[in-house]
């Protein structure tokens, strides 16, 4: 259990186990494996995985940036979706100061593969940006997301800039 | 070329970094941006070259390239990653492109790859002794981890 400022963040709480009795198989396991073989998704498909995001992430404004359907089937490719929205969730709420966060997916150059997603904070010192990230995948380990902490790079532009 | 750990053991950069420190921390020099792009660089490439010779001597990975020797900077950054070292990866991967890339400073970072998923995320960096000491933070964090692998 992770715990900040008296509210619980862990990852497993009741908004993740609410979420994870909805009917994610689509979205999750099943579409990951759909993607890695068909990239080339349809429109509704990609309508669906954006309005699955958008719902679990209703909170997070602007959270998908303009990720074209290409890049939201590699993002359900890389990680669970619903994983992935409850760290978005748990980011937001533990760490208000950072600002909105915006989803990107980096690529492999020499083969195009996608090969990690990447939240940006547009807040964040560079002391800072280092502190989260320790704290967040330490605890992300902890609760037995360690794909998620290895295919999820946590960014925060100001650190980068000052 | 000794192989195996020993080839390992030659590739390793403590010495490299520890003196670049010595230097940029002595204030007997003011570095200039040439000196500041050029280490930055060296630094980043001291660590890739340790862990890819890791990679192919120690985990027997094999790559691209007749000798399968070429590993990737994304595998690179990637396995950072999963390290918790996102911070400092990307500082130093970042600073690395702007420093060997990138004529002006400040300058705009844009990655490879479709642009449309960066649209938005701007990435302005400037190459001074600020970015010189995180870089160099980022390096010892970074190789702190390589050498407990």
């Amino acid at each position: 259990m992770m715990t900040a400022n008296n509210q619980s963040t862990d990852f497993t709480d009741q908004g993740m186990d609410s979420m994870s009795q909805r009917p994610y198989m689509l979205y999750d396991g099943n579409l990951s494996v759909q993607v890695q073989t068909k990239l080339n998704i349809t429109s509704a498909e990609s309508i669906r995985i954006k309005e699955r995001i958008s719902r679990d992430t209703l909170d997070i404004p602007g959270a998908l940036g303009k990720l074209d359907k290409k890049a939201l089937a590699e993002v359900a490719s890389l990680v669970s979706i619903p994983e992935l929205s409850g760290l978005l969730k748990m980011l937001v709420k533990k760490y208000p100061w950072l600002g909105h966060p915006v989803l990107s997916v980096a690529h492999d150059p020499d083969t195009s593969e996608p090969v990690f997603i990447e939240i940006t904070f547009p807040r964040g010192s560079w002391e800072e940006w280092r502190r989260v990230v320790k704290e967040v995948k330490k605890e992300m380990r902890k609760a037995g997301l360690d794909n998620l902490a290895a295919k999820v790079a946590i960014t925060c532009l100001q650190g980068l800039r000052e | 070329m000794p192989s195996g750990p020993e080839r390992v053991a030659q590739m390793d950069p403590s010495e490299f970094i520890d003196l670049l420190k010595k230097f940029v921390e002595s204030k007997n020099y003011n570095l200039d941006e040439v000196s500041i792009r050029r280490i930055i660089s060296s630094l980043y490439f001291s660590l890739f070259n340790f862990w890819a010779n890791r990679k192919y001597f120690l985990e027997n990975k094999r790559r691209k390239g007749p000798k399968q020797d070429r590993f990737s900077f994304i595998e690179f950054v990637e396995e950072m990653i999963s390290n918790a070292l996102d911070a400092e990866i990307k500082l130093l991967h970042t600073y690395r492109i702007a420093a060997d890339h990138y004529a002006l400073n400040p300058t705009i970072i844009k990655h490879e790859g479709r642009a449309e998923e960066f649209f938005g995320i701007r990435e302005e960096v400037k190459i001074d002794e600020s970015a010189l000491k995180k870089a160099i933070e980022s390096a010892e964090e970074i190789l702190k981890v390589l050498l407990e692998e």
